[in-house]
């Protein structure tokens, strides 16, 4: 079933999050993605509908903390505070969940498989199956500054 | 007039509001409430003209809270506004009695759409 799981082009995630931050997003470079583990605090599991993993995705700490700002409006300076001072901000993290949240229909919309987000934070990834494969996106928020969003397909 | 708008992130009900504004529905009293159960006690107390739910939320889900609307008597048009749309979850939100289900992200056009046809 996993080999049907199809991570997003960038140009399917940008309009979607773009209409729900308000803001113009403009995509950079495509990489490889970062060791899971070094952004643990940020990463989100989705599971198909049997509840297998099938995706794991998270930002950095600059995607997850601008975007997090850009949805409720917040000054970017709030943002950058956090991301240098690496304290998590809960109020710019739980906007970030909800970024994350949205981002269940850009993957669905993108695949075969119907997932659904798993609530919580920092998951058990010796829990989940190994990555298999990813690609990462820099995305660049209007007024706010530029993040990595990750995926790995389980 | 007023509109009860559930779902447990605020910044999600913010943005409810402000696609309501946009869709023209800037006049109106907007009810906002964190859950289905706090949406339930929220409906009873102010009567809205329409409900605007989210579908995952602790204590009672927008499905339970739809389907506790419908068991008293209360046939105040619903809709749901969530991220994992599918044709089963669909299904379920009519059955449940609901009149429309929108994804998120949803612009006020379509909200607008939804709304002209239920108000």
């Amino acid at each position: 079933m996993s080999d049907e799981i199809k991570i997003p082009e960038a140009n399917e995630i940008v309009p979607l999050l773009s209409a729900l931050i308000g803001k113009d997003m403009r995509v950079g470079a495509e990489s490889s993605p970062v060791e899971p583990s070094t952004i643990v605090e940020h990463l989100t599991v989705f599971v198909a509908d049997d509840g297998t993993p099938v995706m794991l995705a998270g930002g950095d700490a600059p995607f997850a903390y601008f975007s997090g700002a850009a949805l409720a409006l917040i000054p970017k300076g709030r943002a950058e505070d956090a991301i240098s001072g690496g304290e998590p901000d809960p109020d710019l993290t739980d906007n970030y969940r909800e970024v994350m949240n949205v981002l269940t229909r850009v993957i669905n919309d993108a695949g075969d498989i119907h997932v659904r987000l798993v609530p919580g934070s920092k998951p058990d990834l010796e829990a989940l199956p190994e990555p298999r494969s990813g690609r990462a996106y820099e995305f660049d928020i209007d007024g706010y500054g530029t993040g990595a969003l990750n995926f790995w397909k389980l | 007039m007023s509109i009860l708008v559930v779902d447990d992130s605020s910044v999600m009900r913010k943005i409810v509001i402000r696609t309501l504004r946009q869709a023209g529905y800037g006049d109106q009293t907007v009810v906002e409430a964190e859950d289905g159960m706090d949406g339930l006690e929220k409906a009873r107390e102010h009567n809205p003209k329409v409900v605007l739910s989210d579908w995952n939320m602790p204590n009672m889900s927008g499905l339970e809270f739809c389907e506790a609307l419908r068991a008293e008597g209360n046939e105040v048009p619903f809709g749901f506004v969530t991220s994992e749309s599918s044709p089963e979850q669909l299904a379920a939100a009519i059955a449940a009695g609901a009149k429309f289900l929108l994804s998120k992200p949803f612009t006020s056009d379509e909200l607008a759409t939804e709304l002209t046809g239920v108000l």
